[in-house]
């Protein structure tokens, strides 16, 4: 008897385990935030992205330095004095 | 004996069941909630103040959205150069072109997260509504300029790997 009863415990336990991982990692691999208004803005490359044998690889890494933001800051700086 | 031992598996029991529970409640969930939280408080402002409000997570809107495409077209060749350096080297310096290929993935994945951010106000008092408006734009700037320093980290890995 008390073997069943061990037995049944430890099912429920990989039962709920298992049903705990699983919706975790449902959570985990949704798409965390979604917006109508905002959609993922994943937009690839208007033309494909492609280098020649004598391409200096170490000028073009250096050529992708991201933009400053310091003029979105300032609109939105603005944005607030207007409050 | 076997008392302890179902006394330690029932305890296990009732510390996973709580966890199975919370992890129903998902992102969008907690967003529809702050969104509600906001609209009943937004309500109760003057038409002017919900107009400039509005006008500011508009701004916030189109520059995270302007500044993650750029970030993520930054990846992109980014990944490319990587890609051409290994076709060039061949299975030489393999260790390197795969820590560089994880930053460009983690960078690549930390714009794309950025990407889909939405940024919705948590509002006291309309008498506040200039820092709250701030503190918003701040949580905007410090989550876009992390993003940024990863892609600008990921791009100096690339360098020290194709140099």
């Amino acid at each position: 008897m008390k073997r069943i009863v061990i037995i049944v415990v430890l099912a429920l336990i990989v039962a709920v385990v298992l049903i705990s991982y699983r919706q975790t990692d449902t959570t985990l691999t949704k798409p965390v935030i979604t917006s109508p208004n905002q959609p993922a803005s994943i937009v690839p490359s208007p033309t494909p992205v492609s280098f020649d044998d004598d391409t200096d690889l170490i000028q073009e890494v250096r050529k992708l330095d991201p933009s400053p933001l310091d003029s979105d800051w300032k609109i939105l700086e603005d944005s607030v004095k207007q409050l | 004996m076997s008392k302890f031992i179902l006394s330690v598996l029932l305890l296990i029991c009732c510390w996973l069941v709580p966890s199975s529970v919370d992890a129903r409640i998902t992102p969008e969930d907690t967003i529809n909630s702050q969104r509600n939280t906001f609209n009943q408080k937004v309500s109760k402002y003057s038409s002017e103040h919900q107009q400039k409000l509005d006008q500011i997570s508009q701004h916030i809107q189109q520059i995270n959205k302007s500044r993650t495409e750029e970030l993520d077209h930054l990846m992109i060749v980014q990944a490319a150069i990587l890609e051409e350096y290994q076709r060039r080297v061949g299975n030489t310096r393999e260790e390197e072109i795969e820590n560089a290929r994880y930053w460009v993935t983690y960078a690549h994945e930390a714009v794309a997260y950025q990407a889909a951010k939405i940024y919705i106000y948590d509002l006291t008092t309309e008498s506040n509504i200039r820092s709250d408006a701030s503190r918003l734009i701040s949580l905007f700037r410090s989550d876009l300029e992390s993003t940024r320093q990863k892609v600008i980290k990921s791009q100096k890995i690339v360098e020290g790997t194709v140099r």
